[in-house]
């Protein structure tokens, strides 16, 4: 342990009031009873309702489109298209990225030519009622002529493909290039190579996309939208060719993002309408077309080249990654440097190639999902390393104990962790909890599956990420909290507020946020990227102890004490040593009023920020940390039927220090449930770009019948970088479940299904190629033979 | 939200009042009961009635009549029939077949009658018509081809219903209902494999009962196949009922596939290689092969039809495992997520 963690671990033995304890999240009450507002919820007086014609076809380009007789349809407000527009495209960058080339990561609002993947918006029309401005869109006539696409990242990679995008389809590629590959694997005794893929996955958010658009006395365009987003303001004003400032985004608790509402949904399109008709317009997606709306999760396919020798120490890796970032750029260089980054898992490689790019098809565009490319990548490193345990005869744990990374180790890009690792300490509980081991019995076989993982938390170091939050305290000791970061159901508003009443000495009652508003609450950037508790929490913290400070100072000096004796706790303000001098917190307040003291307080947090890695070696700090973690499961898997029964999952994370238990429980049996999806029913199947399993009847979650109960282990080592030493705890439960099970199934029926989901099709076809690699003769006596029990 | 087209709408509260409305209406009206078939399809315009006739006020088809058998009221929800204790005790391959269809809210609302008639179910057929027009539609509505097999001149979407395949095992009869006439049917003439004209009843019929004969000296069972523990139609059912004499001796028995034709497919030849024998493991399987190779699932539902044809042995001998008195519970936990226990 290094001096960073020394320090920070003294901390250990500080009691708090009110942080890690399990209180009720104050947005509970209002979804309990159903009085919470969504997006959806809000209507205006004259509003008008909007629908939008998308392509039936991922690759054409638009021979004719002719809206004559939309327009004509008596109820119909106003009908666009590309030719309407004054800005033809956005960006879909970050809104907040100030060292993005303009232009660069740039999609079409309304595709006017060129149709590059199905579900791509062409005309929008906003009438009296929704049904009305659906027959529009039926009216509308639209003339395709197919064009040649290319559905296959590494089809797509070939010479005379069609090319999607840029010059060569390659939107984004990294290498990282450490130590002596060849040495490394000279010196190995087993070299393992394996291919690994992922599967396109939908986020299957219970609140479709939704919003409301309209434009106040002022001219500025207001919208209420379901977003991780609000500072996608900065995109509506570019596509409308207006101020940024000329535009309001609000948001509303969101019912679910899950990454999938990073990016613009309605906002434009309403934005576009209400500007044009000059009336309120709300849109709201059905399922089918929020299947086709929003960004997946990318698929990858992975192949490692493992090095080790006898006694199980990783010699040397090589590892190439692709991924299918659909048409356009949006977020998949991001994605991409995130798997890159953790490519080689939480171990100590010396000797490291990492090649990936991210490569355009004419499949739907991907983008965000919890995990964020870190959740791909540990799906391959963790089965490449049972492969490993299996070959060398190494019980799987013991063989990732003999390579972890210990806090002060270099990762991959050469960044030396000064926070904990806490993997050995997690793999041992999650192992423990499963306690005895069932027994199979007749076709039933059952197997165990442990993974590991690296997951970072907060944005890359050159996105110079920073929250803004401001605080004041009220003449009666209550608290108002403004901060622009939005609450995704992941308890980000309650967790804000239990931050300001531990440091201001108040009750979780006392303390009222508003968030999510461009015009109102300091800019906090989006809720993704694991940094709502790391960036927000660690700006109000700011906030509330400069405030702190002040009373402190007042309350000092009334009592003739130093400042650092003075503490608050349940609304009276005292010395430490001498209880009998206290008072009442609103006197002090009403002493610090009276003295013209400043009550409110804006302050700023910033991320460390960073270069970014060099672009020959791969070398540098992508992430300002890392939460560290472990899975655990058992699986039951029906050797007849192929059927996969996951029996016991247990999920262990150190997540620093937890500021509400119960929020962070929920996170992680949120995340897990998402993990046992992505890896055994979850799917999104283009069929030449076209979407085959377009709804939930076809795209399987898990249902409350498919999930065994989740045990969450949480452990504090508090030394995050997130108050009061939190790491980020939001994504880390889904990470290592896929590869968890993937490697029990694995253990159940001793062959490996190396494409996720492990359908049962799946695991039937595997123990088939196992029979005939063991008898050819076995496989003659057919396929309908029974085994009896 | 997916909006429903426009239609005319009848409430009846006799048997009567609704044949007659229905003769008057012709083939342009239907039948609406518990509506969880019907209104998604009507959303999706894979079936546009100009008019529904809804059952849900007509008091007499949630009738129970208990005798020598047992008389069931068409429009009994699920739930009613899950919650029944005599289907569960000596139907009980009826108890685990309502038991496992949807999910709790859909068998709140939906009804014997509508699972009986249930529309027949294919990946190309069951999407919204936006979809539908951008494939170009299908033979099953509005279209020529079929997309499953090209060159086929009939459509054969699958037979989706849990509750049939269970009832044929039972021997059940239905009732019809019309202003001029009723009908008795024997529930597998009452099918054909053809998956639009699936079944025999006449656009003015109203099916009014099941009646089930005693169920004395009878064992029955269901196992179904889809992907999840609940929500999902079946992939794959067995449904088999047997009569053992004293002596272990199979006496009568009939076994039954769902979902892999476009009705269910009893399979005499399966249950005659049963009838005489004992469960012994070799009869079981040679029962179990011999269904095996009338399953003929098509290319139109989830799973892969390789997958879903090999399966079907294994599903065979669960179940008849079952009836020997095995136990399955563990085998059921993996298949249905629950142990179903009558
Ligand atoms: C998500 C989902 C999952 C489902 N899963 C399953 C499943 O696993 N297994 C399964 O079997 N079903 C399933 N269903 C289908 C359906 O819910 C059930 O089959 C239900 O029993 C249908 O009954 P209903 O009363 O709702 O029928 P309705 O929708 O009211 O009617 C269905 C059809 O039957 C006709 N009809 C209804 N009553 C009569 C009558 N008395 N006489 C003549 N015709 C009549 C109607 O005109 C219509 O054509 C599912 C549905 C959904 C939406
Ligand atoms: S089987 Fe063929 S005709 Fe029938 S619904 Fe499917 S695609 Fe259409």
């Amino acid at each position: 342990m290094n001096e960073a963690v020394d320090r920070m671990q003294q901390n250990t033995k500080t009691e708090f009031r009110l942080v890690g304890k399990p209180l009720p999240r104050i947005d509970a009450p209002g979804k309990v009873y159903g009085k919470t507002l969504y997006a959806g919820d809000y209507a205006m007086p004259g509003m008008l309702h909007a629908k939008v014609l998308r392509s039936p076809l991922a690759s054409a380009r638009i021979a004719r489109l002719d809206v004559a007789q939309a327009w004509q349809l008596p109820g119909v407000a106003c009908v666009l298209t590309a030719g309407d527009l004054v800005n033809q495209t956005v960006s879909t960058d970050f809104p907040d990225r100030v060292s993005a080339k303009p232009g660069q990561n740039n999609q079409p609002i309304l595709v006017g030519d060129v149709i590059r993947y199905h579900g791509e918006p062409i005309a929008l029309v906003a009438a009296e009622t929704s049904a009305i401005a659906q027959q529009a869109i039926d009216l509308i006539e639209l003339d395709l002529e197919p064009v040649a696409g290319v559905y296959d990242p590494f089809e797509a990679l070939a010479p005379g493909a069609p090319i999607i995008c840029g010059s060569d389809n390659i939107v984004s590629q990294y290498k990282v290039r450490k130590g002596d590959l060849e040495a490394g694997f000279a010196a190995a005794d087993t070299i393992i190579e394996n291919t690994f893929r992922t599967q396109f996955v939908e986020h299957a958010f219970l609140e479709p996309e939704v919003g409301l658009a309209w434009l106040d006395d002022y001219d500025v365009v207001n919208i209420r939208v379901s977003t991780q987003n609000v500072e996608r303001f900065r995109d509506v004003a570019q596509a409308l060719g207006i101020a940024h400032s000329k535009v309001r985004i609000m948001g509303a608790m969101v019912g679910g993002g899950f990454g999938g509402k990073n990016d613009i949904t309605v906002e434009i399109f309403i934005a576009l309408l209400a500007k044009a008709s000059g009336r309120p317009v709300r849109m709201c997606y059905t399922r089918e077309e929020s299947f086709l709306g929003h960004a997946k999760r990318h698929p990858f396919t992975i192949t490692h080249k493992t090095g080790f020798t006898r006694d199980g120490k990783i010699t040397a890796a090589q590892i190439d990654m692709t991924s299918d970032s659909g048409p356009y750029v949006f977020l998949s260089p991001y994605v991409l440097m995130y798997a890159t980054e953790v490519a080689a898992g939480p171990y100590r490689v010396d000797n490291l190639h990492i090649d990936s790019r991210a490569v355009a098809t004419n499949n739907m565009y991907t983008g965000a999902f919890r995990g964020f490319g870190a959740a791909q990548a540990c799906i391959a490193y963790e089965q490449q390393m049972d492969e490993a345990a299996k070959i060398l005869g190494i019980d799987p744990m013991e063989l990732r104990r003999r390579n972890l990374l210990d806090t002060g180790d270099a990762t991959a890009t050469g960044y030396r962790i000064e926070s904990a690792v806490w993997i050995d300490e997690c793999a041992t509980r999650v192992i423990e909890a499963l306690g005895q081991r069932s027994t199979d019995s007749g076709p039933i076989k059952i197997g165990r599956g442990l993974a590991v993982y690296q997951q970072p938390y907060g944005r890359l170091l050159w996105l110079q990420d920073t929250v803004e939050a401001w605080l004041s305290i009220e003449l009666d000791g209550t608290v108002l909290v403004r901060c622009g970061m939005p609450d995704i159901g992941a308890g980000q508003i309650s967790t804000l507020a239990q931050i300001v009443a531990e440091v201001l000495g108040l009750g979780m009652d006392d303390v009222t946020v508003y968030n999510s508003d461009s015009a109102a609450t300091p800019f906090a950037g989006a809720a993704t990227a694991v940094r709502g508790v790391y960036m927000a929490g660690n700006a109000v913290r700011l906030a509330a102890q400069a405030i702190r400070g002040r009373l402190a100072d007042r309350a000092a000096q009334e009592f003739g004490a130093r400042t650092e004796l003075i503490d608050i706790a349940e609304g009276r303000v005292f010395v430490i040593d001498d209880r009998q001098r206290s008072m009442a917190l609103t006197e002090l307040i009403a002493l610090c009023a009276a003295d013209g003291i400043h009550r409110s307080e804006l302050a700023i947090f910033r991320a460390p920020f960073g270069d970014p890695l060099d672009p020959e070696t791969g070398q540098g700090q992508v992430h300002p940390d890392y939460t560290f973690g472990a899975h655990a499961v058992e699986v039951a898997v029906d050797t007849d039927t192929g059927e996969v029964t996951v029996t016991k999952s247990v999920s262990a994370h150190d997540v620093g220090q937890a500021i509400n238990m119960q929020a962070v429980e929920g996170q992680i049996e949120g995340a897990v449930a998402q993990g046992h999806g992505y890896a055994l029913s979850e799917e999104l199947i283009y069929r030449e770009g076209q979407l085959v399993t377009p709804s939930l009847s076809e795209f399987l979650c898990p249902t409350s019948m498919d999930m065994c109960r989740v045990q969450s282990i949480i452990l504090e080592s508090r030394t995050g970088l997130g108050p009061f030493g939190a790491k980020g705890a939001s994504e880390v439960g889904l990470t290592p479940a896929p590869a968890a099970i993937a490697n029990a199934v694995a253990d159940a029926i001793g062959v490996r299904i190396h494409d996720l989901p492990i359908t049962p099709e799946k695991v039937i076809n595997a123990l088939q190629s196992k029979e005939d690699l063991l008898s050819r003769s076995f496989r003659e006596r057919g396929t309908a033979g029974i085994e009896e029990a | 939200m997916m909006r429903l087209p426009y239609f005319r709408y009848h409430a009846p509260t006799t048997i009567d009042e609704a044949a007659r409305i229905l003769a008057g209406e012709g083939p342009q009206a239907m039948l609406l009961a518990g509506g969880t078939d019907l209104l998604p399809n009507m959303k999706r315009r894979q079936q546009t009635p100009h008019t529904l006739v809804a059952l849900g006020k007509i008091d007499a088809l949630r009738a129970t009549q208990n005798g020598s058998g047992l008389r069931l009221g068409a429009g009994l929800t699920l739930t009613n029939l899950v919650d029944n204790d005599t289907i569960r005790r000596e139907y009980t391959g009826l108890w685990q077949a309502a038991v496992q269809v949807a999910t709790p809210h859909l068998r709140n609302m939906g009804t014997l009658g509508g699972n009986l008639c249930l529309d027949t179910r294919c990946d190309y057929y069951d999407q919204t018509y936006e979809w539908r027009k951008a494939i170009d539609f299908c033979m099953k509505k509005d279209g020529e081809t079929c997309w499953v097999a090209t060159a086929s001149r009939r459509c054969m979407a699958i037979s989706s219903t849990d509750i049939a395949p269970a009832l044929l095992a039972l021997g059940a009869q239905l009732k019809l209902v019309s202003s001029t006439d009723e009908r008795s049917f024997m529930l597998d003439e009452f099918y054909n494999d053809d998956g639009i004209a699936y079944m025999k009843r006449r656009p003015d019929e109203i099916l009014t009962e099941v009646v089930l004969s005693g169920a004395a000296g009878w064992k029955s069972t269901y196992w179904k196949l889809r992907r999840r523990g609940s929500f999902d139609f079946p992939v794959l059912s067995v449904a088999a009922a047997v009569r053992i004499a004293a002596d272990g001796t199979v006496e009568d028995a009939r076994i039954v596939l769902g979902a892999v034709a476009s009705r269910p497919l009893l399979i005499t030849a399966a249950a005659d290689a049963l009838i005489g024998n004992q469960l012994s493991a070799e009869v079981i399987a040679t029962a179990a092969a011999v269904a095996a190779k009338r399953a003929k699932p098509m290319d139109n539902a989830d799973f892969t039809l390789q997958w879903r044809k090999r399966v079907t042995p294994a599903f065979v001998s669960y179940a008849l495992r079952e009836l020997r008195g095995d136990d399955v519970r563990e085998l059921r936990r993996s298949v249905a997520r629950h142990e179903l226990l009558a």
